[in-house]
Order: C-alpha cells, then sequence, then structure tokens
C-alpha cells in the first residue's frame, strides 16, 4: 500500500514534465558564451546532486522496502564506524573540489571588465531604467510598455494580453553584435537589479554606487529580461529589453538618435514661444499624467497614502503657487518616492502635466502653464536641492579659506605634498558630491574616476575646478573659493587617486597662469 | 504524585500541583510543560494565519494579471507572511519542543528559570499584535520584503518601519531569553550520570541553536535600530548620500539571517535523530559524528552570510571565499544525511506517522539541500538569484524540512502530552494530503525560477502562468490539510486510545520512563541515568 503511494509519487514529478516539454523547464541557455559556460555548469551540479541523489534515496529506498519489520527482520546492531564516517566526509569534499574549480573558472572570467568597446550607464529608479550611452549624447528612459488595462483586471475586465506582455518597453536598449559591452549600474533611489538572463547578466544597481558588469553577443535579436530585486510597488512593472543589432545597424541607429536630439531640442526652442490652447494641454497633459504619474498617483488622483498623495483637491495641485508646482514635478521632492521629471519630459510635457493636474478631478483652478513659465520656473538651476547643498558647501568653503595667510605661487611642490594636500582639500570642499570614493552620486554629480576632466587635458580640468560647469550648474566655481595653491593640490590629487594615476603634477603657478 | 491525565487543559482540579484556574494558570504559569504547550499553540495559530497570507498571494498568482490585490498590498502579504513564518510559527514551535522535551529528556524538574520562562513566551502575542495591527494602519503593513532592505525600508518605506521594528526588538528579546534559559538548564540541571555525550541530540541540537541565537539576534536588534535611526532620526548608516552605504545593510542583516536559517533547521535535525532510531529499533548510526556536523555547521553558518549577495557588487576574491566556504557546508549535513540512512540499513522498520514525516524530512530536505549546493556556485547564482528557483529552494528547507519535522515531533511526542494516541485515519490522511500538496506545490517553483521568473512580483508574463496555476492549486490543497492536523490534536486532546508509557517499542530516553501523559511536574528527584545507553 505504502509503497504504491511512494511510486505513485515519484511518477507525479515525471509526468508534469512530459505534458510541459515545450515549456522551459531548464535554465535559460542564453546566447553569450559566459551564459553558455554558467548553463554548463548548472546542468552539471544538477547531474551530480541526481547522481548523489540516486545513490543515497536509492539505499534508503531498498531499506525501506526490505529492512522492514513486517518481513520480520530482527535489526542489526552497529551504530558506528569511524571509517565509513572519514569516508563518506572525504568524498563529498573531493565532488565538491571538482565541482569548485570550473565554477571559480567561469567567476573568474565574468568578473574580468577590461578592454570594453562601449560604455553604458544603467540607472534604475522607480519603476523605470535610464541608458546613458558615453562617448555619445544619447540618453533615454526606458518604462513598461504594456497598456494598463492589459494588467490591471481588478473590475474582472481586461483587455487580451499581448505576445510579449509585461515584457516590452518603449525604447529598447540598444547594443551592437560582438563588442564588448561593458554596463555600469546603478540607481537613483532604492536597489533594483539589471537582469537579462540571457546573458548571464544580473547586477544590483545601488544608490550612491557603482557596479560593473559586461556582455559580448554574438547574435543580433531582442532579448528580455526584468528588475530581479524588490524595489517597490511597481517592482514587477519595469523590464528590460536589449535590442542587438548588427554594426551597421548599429552605426544607423546611433545617426538617427542624434537626429531625434537636435530635432527635439528645436522643437523644445519652439515651445517656448508657442502658446497652446488650454484644449490642447489638457490633451497632452492626460497622456503624460497617464504615462509619468498614474502608477503612483492614480489615474483617478487619488493616490495610494500615505507614500503616495492625492493630488485630487491638494494643496500643491490647487491653492498651492504654480511655481511650486512646477519645481516638485521638476525637481522632486527630497526623501520621498517624489523624483524629479526635468530630465525625462520636455518643458511643453511638464507645462502639459501642471495644467492638466491644476484642472482635472474638479481641481479647476483655471490655470494655464505654458513651457516658457517651466522655463522661467526652472531657470539656471537643474537641480534646486543639489544646488542648494553645494552652495551650503561653497560658503563652508569660503569661511574656511579666508583666513588663509597669502601665498608663494612661484613655490613648487613635491606629487606627495601635493597628494597630502590634495586629498584634505577634497574631503573638505569636494567630497560631499563626488563621494571619498570618486564615485560621485550619478547622474548629479559624476564620477571622477577615469572621467574625461579628470584624466584628458589638465587646462579642461583647472577651468573646470575654478570656474565650474557651463552645463551642469551644481558644479561651483571654486576659484574665488579656494587659493591657488589648495587648486592646485586638489587637481593633483583627483588626476592621481582612485587609479586614475596620470602622473601629473600640477603646481600654483600653472593655476595663476591659466586664470590670466 | 498522581499520573492521572492532569495535563488536560479543561480540568484544574488537581490538589497535588497548585495550578491556578481558568486564564490565571496560563498567564502565571511557570511550569514547563504550560510554557511549552503555549509555545506550541501560538505557533499553530501564527502558521495558519501566516498560511492564510500565503494564500492570499497564492489566489492573486493564479492567473496573469492584478485580479484581487494592489502591488502594494502584495508586498505586504509577502513580507509580513514570511517574519509571522519564521519568527511566530517555525521559531517559538521549536521553543515549545525545548520546553516540553529538554527538562524530561536530561530528567531535570523544570527549566532554570521558571519566571523568564513566562516572561519570554507572553511577550510573543504583544509583538505579533503589533505587526498584524500595522496592517489595519493608515500606512499598511511592512512591504518591504521580510529581508527589508534599505533604502526600500527606511527612506521609501510607508510608515510602518516604526512598529516593524519595535515588533522585531520584541521578538529578538524573548528569543535571548529562551536561549539563555535552554543553556542554564542544560548546563546545570542534568540527572546524575547524564554526560553531555549522552544527551539525546534533540538536546544537543537545541544547546548549539542557543548559542547562534545569544550571538545573532543582538546583531538583529542593531540593524533594526540602525533602520530606525536612518528613518526617524537623520543618520545615514545606509544612505550614501550622508557617508552610508546600503550595502552594509545587507552584510549586517545576513551576518543574522544566515545563522538565522540553521537556528531553524538544527533542532530539526535532533528531532528527526531520535525518531528515526525509535521506528529503525536501532541505535543512531555515528552519534558523535552527528555531534560534530552540527557544531560544524553552526561555525560555518557564521562565514557563509554572503552567499545570499553574490549580486551586490562583491570583489572577486569576496565571491571566492563566500562560494568555498558554502560549499563546505554540504560535507557535515551531507554526513547527517548519510548517518540517517545507515541508522535506517538494516534495521526492523515500521512506518507510524512520525516515522512517515521523518522519511519525507529526509528526502525532501535533501532536496531542498541539492539545490542550496547549486545556489552557492556563484556564477551560477547570478541566474539563480531572486527568482522562484530560490523561493523553491527555501521552502523545501523550511516547510518540508522544518515543517515536516514539526510535524514528525508532534506526532512521536502527542501521546506524552496528552495521554491518548491520535487518531489513526486522520493523521494519515494529514500526512499524504501534506506530502503530495506540498510537491505540486513547490516543485514547479523550481521550473519557474528557472524559466527565469522574479520572486515577489504581483503578475507575471504569460510563458509562466500554467506552472502558477498548479503552485496556486497545490498551496490552497496544503493549506487546507494543515487543518486535518487541527483537527487531529483536538480530539487527541479529548479523548482516544489510552497511551501507554512508552508507547513506541523503539525508542529510547528518560521521557517515556515517566507516565502518558506527563505528570505535571516530573523529576522532582532526579533519575539515574547512569545505565542510560551510551548514545
Amino acid at each position: 500500500m505504502k509503497r504504491r503511494n511512494l511510486s505513485w509519487l515519484l511518477l507525479g514529478f515525471l509526468v508534469p514534465s512530459m505534458a510541459w516539454a515545450d515549456k522551459q523547464l531548464n535554465l535559460t541557455k542564453g546566447v553569450t558564451d559566459i551564459s553558455q559556460e554558467v548553463y554548463g555548469l548548472h546542468m552539471f551540479a544538477l547531474y551530480i546532486c541526481t547522481a548523489i541523489g540516486v545513490v543515497v534515496f536509492g539505499a534508503m529506498f531498498w531499506s525501506i522496502m526490505f529492512h522492514r519489520k513486517s518481513k520480520g527482520v530482527k535489526p542489526a546492531t552497529f551504530h558506528e564506524s569511524t571509517k565509513v564516517e572519514i569516508l563518506w566526509t572525504v568524498i563529498p569534499i573531493v565532488i565538491l573540489i571538482g565541482m569548485a574549480i570550473p565554477a571559480t573558472k567561469t567567476l573568474v572570467s565574468m568578473e574580468n571588465n577590461d578592454n570594453s568597446d562601449i560604455t553604458i550607464q544603467i540607472t534604475g529608479s522607480q519603476w523605470k531604467w535610464h541608458y546613458k550611452y558615453f562617448d555619445q549624447d544619447i540618453e533615454f528612459y526606458s518604462v513598461l510598455s504594456t497598456p494598463r488595462g492589459q494588467y490591471e483586471n481588478q473590475n474582472g475586465v481586461g483587455e487580451a494580453k499581448g505576445e510579449n506582455y509585461l515584457l516590452e518597453v518603449d525604447k529598447h536598449l540598444v547594443i551592437p553584435v560582438n563588442k564588448k559591452i561593458r554596463f555600469l549600474i546603478t540607481s537613483d533611489d532604492v536597489i533594483h537589479s539589471w537582469w537579462v538572463p540571457d546573458f548571464a547578466v544580473k547586477q544590483d544597481a545601488n544608490p550612491g554606487f557603482i557596479n560593473e558588469a559586461w556582455a559580448i553577443v554574438p547574435e543580433p535579436g531582442i532579448y528580455r529580461g526584468q528588475c530581479a530585486e524588490l524595489c517597490g510597488k511597481d517592482h514587477g512593472f519595469m523590464p528590460i529589453v536589449v535590442e542587438v543589432k548588427s554594426e551597421e545597424d548599429y552605426a544607423r541607429w546611433i545617426d538617427e538618435q542624434n537626429e531625434l536630439i537636435a530635432s527635439a531640442a528645436a522643437a523644445e526652442a519652439a515651445s517656448l514661444n508657442a502658446s497652446l490652447s488650454k484644449e490642447e494641454l489638457m490633451q497632452l497633459g492626460e497622456t503624460t499624467y497617464t504615462a509619468y504619474c498614474a502608477a503612483c498617483h492614480q489615474p483617478s488622483g487619488l493616490g495610494l497614502p500615505p507614500a503616495f498623495p492625492a493630488l485630487k483637491g491638494s494643496a500643491v495641485a490647487t491653492t498651492g503657487s504654480v511655481a511650486n508646482h512646477i519645481d516638485i514635478v521638476f525637481n522632486g521632492k527630497a526623501g520621498t518616492g517624489m523624483q524629479g521629471y526635468g530630465k525625462q519630459l520636455s518643458m511643453k510635457e511638464i507645462a502639459a502635466v501642471v495644467t492638466y493636474e491644476r484642472n482635472a478631478w474638479g481641481n479647476d483652478t483655471g490655470d494655464t502653464v505654458q513651457a516658457a513659465d517651466v522655463k522661467s520656473a526652472t531657470s539656471g538651476s537643474s537641480s534646486a536641492s543639489a544646488a542648494t547643498a553645494v552652495e551650503k558647501v561653497v560658503d563652508e568653503v569660503a569661511k574656511a579659506v579666508t583666513a588663509a595667510p597669502a601665498e608663494d605661487l612661484s613655490k613648487v611642490y613635491s606629487l606627495e605634498e601635493l597628494m597630502t594636500k590634495g586629498e584634505k582639500v577634497y574631503n573638505t570642499a569636494c567630497v560631499a558630491c563626488h563621494q571619498a570614493t570618486g564615485a560621485g552620486l550619478p547622474p548629479a554629480f559624476p564620477s571622477l574616476i577615469g572621467s574625461p576632466i579628470t584624466t584628458g587635458d589638465v587646462n579642461a580640468h583647472i577651468d573646470m575646478v575654478v570656474n565650474g560647469s557651463k552645463k551642469n550648474p551644481s558644479m561651483a566655481a571654486f576659484g574665488a573659493q579656494l587659493s591657488k595653491t589648495d587648486i592646485a593640490a586638489v587637481i593633483t590629487f583627483e588626476r592621481n587617486a582612485w587609479g586614475n594615476n596620470t602622473g601629473d603634477v600640477v603646481q600654483p603657478a600653472d593655476i595663476a597662469a591659466s586664470a590670466k | 504524585m498522581t499520573t492521572e491525565a492532569i495535563h488536560d487543559s479543561h480540568e484544574h482540579d488537581d490538589h497535588h500541583d497548585h495550578k491556578m484556574t481558568g486564564i490565571k494558570r496560563w498567564l502565571y504559569t511557570t511550569n514547563h510543560k504550560d510554557i511549552g504547550t503555549l509555545y506550541l499553540w501560538f505557533a499553530f495559530i501564527m502558521l495558519l494565519f501566516g498560511g492564510a497570507l500565503a494564500m492570499m498571494i497564492r489566489v492573486e498568482l493564479f492567473q496573469p494579471g492584478l485580479q484581487f490585490v494592489e502591488p502594494d498590498f502584495f508586498n505586504q502579504l509577502t513580507t509580513v507572511h514570511g517574519l509571522i513564518m519564521v519568527f511566530g510559527a517555525i521559531m517559538p514551535a521549536f521553543t515549545g519542543f525545548a520546553n516540553w522535551m529538554i527538562p524530561m529528556m536530561i530528567g531535570a524538574p523544570d527549566m532554570a528559570l521558571p519566571r523568564m520562562n513566562n516572561w519570554s513566551f507572553w511577550i510573543l502575542p504583544f509583538a505579533f499584535s503589533i505587526l498584524i495591527a500595522s496592517f489595519f494602519m493608515e500606512s499598511g503593513a511592512p512591504n518591504f520584503g521580510w529581508t527589508f532592505y534599505a533604502p526600500l525600508s527606511t527612506t521609501y518605506s510607508n510608515g510602518s518601519t516604526a512598529f516593524f521594528v519595535f515588533a522585531v526588538h520584541i521578538m529578538g528579546v524573548s528569543s535571548i531569553m529562551g536561549a539563555i534559559n535552554v543553556i542554564v538548564t542544560i548546563m546545570n540541571m542534568r540527572a546524575p550520570g547524564m554526560t553531555y555525550m549522552k544527551m539525546p541530540l534533540f538536546v544537543w541540537t537545541f544547546f548549539i541553536t542557543a548559542y547562534l541565537l545569544i550571538a545573532v539576534m543582538p546583531v538583529l536588534a542593531g540593524v533594526v535600530t540602525m533602520l530606525l535611526t536612518d528613518t526617524y532620526f537623520g543618520t545615514s548608516f545606509f544612505d550614501a548620500a550622508g557617508g552610508g552605504d546600503p550595502v552594509m545593510f545587507q552584510h549586517i542583516f545576513w551576518f543574522f539571517g544566515h545563522p538565522e536559517v540553521y537556528i531553524m533547521i538544527l533542532p530539526a535535525f535532533g528531532i528527526v535523530s531520535t525518531i528515526i532510531p525509535a521506528f529503525a529499533r536501532k541505535r543512531l548510526f555515528g552519534y558523535s559524528s552527528m555531534v560534530y556536523a552540527t557544531a560544524s555547521i553552526a561555525f560555518l553558518s557564521f562565514i557563509v552570510w554572503a552567499h545570499h549577495m553574490f549580486t551586490t557588487g562583491m570583489p572577486l576574491f569576496g565571491e571566492l571565499f563566500f562560494m568555498y566556504c558554502t560549499m563546505l557546508i554540504a560535507v557535515p549535513t551531507g554526513v547527517k544525511v548519510f548517518n540517517w540512512v545507515a541508522t535506517m540499513w538494516r534495521g526492523s522498520m515500521t512506518f507510524e506517522i512520525p516515522m512517515l514525516f521523518s522519511i519525507a524530512f529526509v528526502i525532501l530536505f535533501t532536496i531542498g539541500g541539492f539545490s542550496g549546493l547549486m545556489l552557492a556556485l556563484t556564477p551560477v547564482d547570478f541566474q539563480y538569484h531572486d527568482t522562484y528557483f530560490v523561493v523553491a529552494h527555501f521552502h523545501y528547507v523550511l516547510v518540508t524540512g522544518s515543517l515536516f519535522s514539526i510535524y514528525a515531533g508532534a506526532y512521536y511526542w502527542l501521546p506524552k502530552w496528552t495521554g491518548h494516541m491520535y487518531h489513526d485515519g486522520l493523521s494519515k490522511a494529514h500526512f499524504w494530503c501534506s506530502l503530495i500538496s506540498v510537491n505540486i506545490l513547490f516543485f514547479p517553483m523550481h521550473f519557474l525560477g528557472l524559466a527565469g521568473m522574479p520572486r515577489r512580483i504581483p503578475d507575471y508574463a504569460l510563458q509562466f502562468a500554467d506552472f502558477n496555476k498548479w503552485v496556486s492549486i497545490g498551496g490552497f490543497a496544503f493549506g487546507l490539510s494543515q487543518l486535518i492536523f487541527l483537527v487531529v490534536v483536538i480530539k487527541c486532546i479529548k479523548g482516544g486510545k489510552k497511551a501507554e508509557a512508552k508507547p513506541w517499542d523503539g525508542a529510547e530516553g528518560l521521557e517515556w520512563t515517566v507516565a502518558s501523559p506527563a505528570p505535571y511536574h516530573t523529576f522532582e528527584t532526579p533519575p539515574n541515568a547512569e545505565d542510560i545507553k551510551g548514545q
């Protein structure tokens, strides 16, 4: 009776695997050399486990069948054997070593990020991915494109689900075949994890830190993955789609993107002079709201309090000033889940969405906001809170250096002296944004490790520190705050720390010369 | 000393025992048997509650699309399900066994610190009331996963962090007090002749578990406190913008979390090592190697924590170190499995319910061990990590491992606790229904994970639909099967065939030398353990 039950159970394991032969039961083999090595390791481990299982469970079932009281068996009395114990300690160790050797080999090659051809920065945020191509001006967000009607079935109704349900995005990450692509992975808010099974790449995106991974994909095609680390409400709704193109197609794609960027910039400029009707703004606003805001604030505007407040009747969207409303949409709200959309949306879209929020759901303020209003409300700041932080640092530094004695510009320092002094200056003036590790807090505060500024032309570097960035207002001008000796020291430090190792030594005189 | 049915919770008329009546008996009790009973009932109620949350998860995942719950509520379900099952069901159940059985197994009259024993139980209901009450508050329950990774649980949490932290603190205090009590009892109150190497393996495994608890529960308390100050008091332990590191959270958490895994499985090894020899009618093979293997597993559990974190961007050396150490755990664990098989080999076996659960334990726990070994291989872990393959792995070791051993132990000692034999047909139904449904529930999760389904998602791509349907059906069946156990236990308390002092002819140990049900007070004069066989 019991024996029959057991064999029925074993059969139970086999039947489903035969019935679903067309479904994927095993690990994704993938397309890269690494993913195939990983698949090989997986199968190797699985076979070893199966073999051990057959031997151990075999012995157990044998004694269950034959060494039972109902067969009149008298129990044996043996109960220990040092020899046997040593044997079944040593044999597993040998097997484990056999598994560890190939695993180590694969791991070493997985962690070798050298000699990459293309670098792409991947930034996770709740709940989308941002891709930025180094050495190009191309950057974009990639958002789930499955219509909400397909997955929101709470009322018992739903549209038919498409072929790539929950695994499709508006903009694919495009990479060329047979090139070593290095992914620099980080996050804007919580921890995410970027996973594409076909490449065997899964790396956590940690806020404030950068992780590395790489892939060489030999076959053009479309590869899909998902976020693999719980990142809040819509963790299940931020897929990854990578499109691998031939080299020619990739080059064509790059050209297209550059044209698109140029025309978008032109459209943005044009929108500043254009004035849209309230109907046009409401229409565009609703589309934008549904795509970017509705996940948290809900299509009804009621939000999901307390994490995601209601907009319907809220102070921000009704009685509050338009400028404050624009500021929150553009820059986000620190310490909350509200991120800044300044980089994701055009001024026109922001104007439209603010108009929409101030007039939908009975808010009826009657306000209309134009792109030019957004421009004037946010002018000169890509990130208000970041700028405030920088101002604070600059003030503190200014206080610290006012008491500094007059300096001797002709003095020549050794590399060691400059490095020691430079590190001190860096730790007071630069560390808040660029971090002690030099890795920065991208995207607002870029990494200095191997960056074009810290490893490229010395004069450009001096100019950046003395006069600040022309593109990124978060990078303040330190020319008036720091002495020339301090600037020389900190530049030397940045060019030689964290493996930058340019060997460049910058003297106070060089700073004085560049100022002329 | 009377040996009548005095354990019956509905009778309070025994003059010799000075038991209080009604609710006061349970509130004020310092008796290890009463407190053990309280722990076991509490654990079972929590199991049913945590199971109900799991049912809701499986209802939502029955088919693609969001039908019943919002994604945020789904996250609350998975989080509280995990917390309840780990801290509310498995751990208190083992503490219940320890309270009931350790004094009887070593010939002690009670636990060494009986009032602390009372307190360590009675703070638990408060901890879990706080945790569960957060479901009904405006913020909602914790929604950041039972591993509560920062900054999802700090800056980006829904406001439930304070309740969660307070509840965990109370659970930690309770566990530490329980552990201290076990250690003091075992070290000081063994009957004459009960040397360490004669102690039953359950006593040994819980002794080692108690040390693990004392070592890591303060670490948990520390990490939740850092979480609390990060969220409400402006510190930046886990916030890079203030010089902290979110990955440091994971290091501290898993330094607690990995020994915690062994806290939940070592006592299971002890129970199974007690039951298999009893029904194989043959002494446990390799008693001393079992003790050493348990101690080595406990030691290794402190140096493998980062295998939960291979994808966080560790340096190569770190990945290699933690991979090798993790693989090494397979060795002592293998020794245990081989010893159990060798104990059965050429025994004279019968297959009562405790034995059936123990055999199921050995097979299914080993399957969980195999997937654990595969997960240890760092390069492959990059593919398995945070998928349903991991979910399958830890449910095989925790449900068909820990929970099955708890059922085995409960059936084994129910006659001693209640004085009655359990209902034969119903208990068989409980075993077979559980065994079949649990495999329909968890085995297909391996396939889902390998095919690429991430864990903790409320909705999934269409290729995962078929297996999820099976998993849900298995889940409902497994959940309902546990209600059979409730009926078995209630029937067993109320009546049934009278149990002899030693109902299992192959059982060994001091607990079988006292009457069934065990008198309210046992071993007021220490028994002579000199003639107990060296194990």
